[in-house]
């Protein structure tokens, strides 16, 4: 197999493995908030951290510019710091399928949670047991099913993600081309048998992430 | 020890004012649904806090408005028993029973959990889980899990109330039994007029929020105070009990 087919495997799989590993800690934070807390501006969280699921990859992508570009809300003053920039790099597209992935997480372990029966929840804090120790030894093992499907739909989002991407990290061979963004290459430059190795390893992959997210939300308690 | 409550809550349609104290023995609060029964128990565990009030054990301030305190549940040493026995489903019986042992060292707890395994006869259901167990069986356990740290106050929200009448009268006499063992306040809540007259030593009866009775059992359910009390099916009870 070609190296460069190679490459964008490589670099799907990382980029997928990292996004994820933040989707899921900042996830399960924010939908635990979001199930078990009521505060002011919840209803704001609830739809910032929704919007990318519904917006244009390309419109996610922009406001990714907009705050990590090199002129952007924080990366202007990174890059003044540090002279170091995200903006196309393979970090940027963890950046951006960490943005995408991030509501199907959230989405996932918030429906999870809230279908954990509250006098558990009142029963362990009679019992004694702290607010964190309770998430630990209830609330999140009563909800593991959800938040293993809700990880690898959002492993199978981050592995696909492809405009958002292509905004903040580019198209650079060798460096940022990710399997989606590879195959859009080959596509465009007429290099088909590339492109149908890295379409059908991409769709055993998918399938295979999909099969996996079923078996996990069917599975009971 | 005693328990003393004095509490008041205001929601858009409901209020709650209510005063009261209990010493060791077993308190019920009686009343229909939607009275404020386990408001009253929420707010003496913290689970809900108070407009206003004060609820205080001795010298032990648990909720003072004034005072600007308020414990958490964690800091209130209660146990609390659920109407549904809420045991922990991916737990055994031993592992949920264990898990109410908060503060213990281990020779206490492995200590305590024989002592509670002995007195709600739960050897040879320690390995199941809550799904292999019947409901007197997991109500046992959630009696256990509650008792194994020996709280100050035992709080019962209607833990009977699901369970069918034999077994019912059998966790009536079971509650009996196991009072000669707990030397503390325990408040029960139930808008069973058998369960409260066969098992209180004292009764307070709350009607849309507020008390309006209160005494020793025979006092609150004569026919005088309660006409209900003249029914066949009551006094039939009684009867067998041998309270007449």
């Amino acid at each position: 197999m070609e190296s460069s087919v190679l490459f964008s495997i490589g670099l799907s799989i990382q980029v997928a493995v990292i996004a994820t590993f933040f989707v899921v800690l900042v996830g399960i934070g924010i939908a635990y908030l979001l199930a078990m807390k009521n505060f002011r501006g919840k209803i704001l969280l609830d739809v910032i951290c929704t919007l990318p699921l519904v917006m244009p990859p390309s419109v996610t992508g922009y406001y990714l510019i907009i705050v990590f570009g090199r002129n952007g809300v924080l990366g202007k003053p990174v890059y003044e710091l540090t002279g170091w920039s995200i903006m196309f790099t393979w970090q940027a597209a963890v950046l951006a399928s960490f943005v995408v992935a991030l509501p199907l997480m959230i989405r996932t372990t918030r429906a999870a949670l809230e279908t954990v029966d509250r006098d558990l929840i009142r029963v362990s804090y009679t019992l004694g047991r702290s607010e964190l120790e309770t998430f630990f030894k209830i609330s999140l093992p009563l909800a593991k099913r959800g938040i293993y499907a809700g990880t690898v739909l959002s492993f199978a989002r981050a592995m696909g993600e492809f405009g958002a991407t292509i905004m903040v990290a580019g198209n650079i061979p060798g460096r940022t081309d990710t399997m989606p963004i590879a195959i859009y290459s080959c596509a465009g430059s007429g290099d088909w048998q590339k492109a149908h190795i890295l379409a059908a390893i991409f769709t055993v992959i998918s399938a295979l992430f999909l099969l996996a997210a079923n078996r996990f939300s069917s599975s009971s308690v | 020890m005693s328990l003393n409550v004095q509490i008041q809550k205001k929601y858009s349609r409901f209020q709650l004012d209510v005063s009261w104290e209990i010493k060791d023995e077993l308190a019920v609060i009686f009343g229909p649904s939607g009275s404020g029964k386990s408001l009253s128990l929420h707010m003496v565990a913290g689970l809900v806090c108070p407009d206003s009030g004060t609820i205080t054990s001795g010298s032990r301030i648990f909720y003072d408005r004034d005072k600007k305190i308020s414990l958490s549940p964690q800091q209130r040493c209660m146990g609390y028993v659920f109407q549904s026995p809420a045991l922990f489903p991916h737990m055994s019986a031993k592992e949920n029973i264990l898990y109410g042992g908060t503060g213990l060292d281990t020779a206490d707890l492995i200590r305590r959990y024989k002592e509670v395994i002995d007195l709600f006869q739960l050897t040879g259901l320690e390995s199941r889980k809550p799904a292999e167990l019947s409901g007197g069986q997991k109500q046992r356990i959630a009696f256990a899990r509650a008792l194994i740290r020996k709280p100050d106050i035992l709080l019962l929200d209607e833990p009977f109330s699901a369970l069918d009448m034999q077994i019912r009268s059998e966790m009536w006499d079971f509650l009996r039994d196991i009072r000669r063992f707990i030397k503390i306040p325990v408040i029960l809540v139930t808008h069973d007029v058998y369960e409260a007259y066969s098992l209180a030593d004292r009764v307070i009866v709350y009607e849309d929020g507020c008390i309006t009775d209160h005494g020793r059992p025979h006092e609150v359910f004569s026919p005088q105070a309660m006409p209900e009390c003249e029914t066949p099916l009551m006094f039939s009870f009684m009867l067998s009990r041998g309270y007449y």
